[in-house]
């Protein structure tokens, strides 16, 4: 558990409490309390995939030779090289800039969907009416993530943390803010 | 009348021609996707302004100069 007024950045940044930075519609006295990430074990895939890309070139370097000049060979290289980093940092851009954010004053969901379509939820703590948090099967509980479900009052958007770290963490966290 | 010879093409040439001409398209894509990836960054810089943040833009810049090496890889090169 975080002291209260000291920083904390666990889990490779994904559960980052009273962190230094600014977001966009910050207001000037808005304080930032908590910011979310999906947890790193969701990453998995990716960096698996990443993994079998990378594997997937260098066996066919042994079948190019049959086919492609050295030049071509060489520039088929570079290319795969350069995919495979691009693959990385889509992906990583995807983590790292797809968070939740508690503050003093509100609770925002900053959402990009394919890294180019961005989706901004923001609702006030006092609009808060429920927050529910879900942890369901092996690797959840293991790995202690889950998602948080923030109901809002009336025609007020609902925000959904899906994945995050420590979600009972994030409801008390939360609890506290709205005096519950 | 003569018949002129027409130029002949043997299978490595064809497959040279069309590989270059793949290798410019594909480059040429890359190159727009690093530049729409650039702007995207900025967008979520903005959005999100963290300590490090010029590091994104460092490597989105990389990956602009990797999409024009590239490019002139796919015209010289190959």
């Amino acid at each position: 558990m975080e002291n209260n007024n000291n920083q904390s950045h666990q889990l490779l940044h994904s559960y980052c409490f009273r962190p230094i930075v600014r977001f966009e519609t910050q207001g000037v006295n808005e304080q930032v309390i908590l910011i979310l990430r999906a947890h790193p074990i969701t990453q998995l895939q990716w960096v698996i995939n990443t993994f079998i890309i990378i594997i997937l070139l260098v066996v066919l370097n042994y079948i190019f030779p049959s086919f492609f000049s050295l030049r071509q060979i060489i520039y088929i290289n570079i290319f795969g090289v350069a995919f495979i980093l691009s693959y990385i940092w889509f992906n990583f851009l995807s983590w790292f800039f797809n968070v939740g954010i508690i503050t003093s004053e509100r609770i925002i969901d900053v959402d990009f969907h394919n890294v180019i379509y961005k989706e901004v939820t923001a609702t006030k703590l006092d609009k808060v009416e429920d927050v529910t948090s879900k942890t369901g099967g092996y690797f959840q509980s293991f790995f202690d993530y889950g998602n948080v479900f923030i109901q809002t009052a009336g025609t007020e958007a609902n925000i959904e943390f899906m994945n995050v770290p420590k979600p009972s963490d994030v409801s008390r966290v939360i609890h506290d803010l709205i005096g519950g | 009348m003569e018949i002129q010879n027409l130029p002949t093409f043997n299978t490595q040439e064809i497959i040279a021609i069309v590989f270059k001409i793949l290798a410019i398209i594909f480059s040429a894509f890359y190159l727009i996707y690093a530049f729409v990836i650039s702007k995207q960054t900025e967008v979520m810089n903005k959005a999100l302004e963290a300590k490090n943040n010029s590091v994104f833009f460092i490597i989105s810049s990389a990956q602009i100069t990797i999409g024009l090496i590239l490019i002139i890889l796919a015209i010289v090169l190959v």
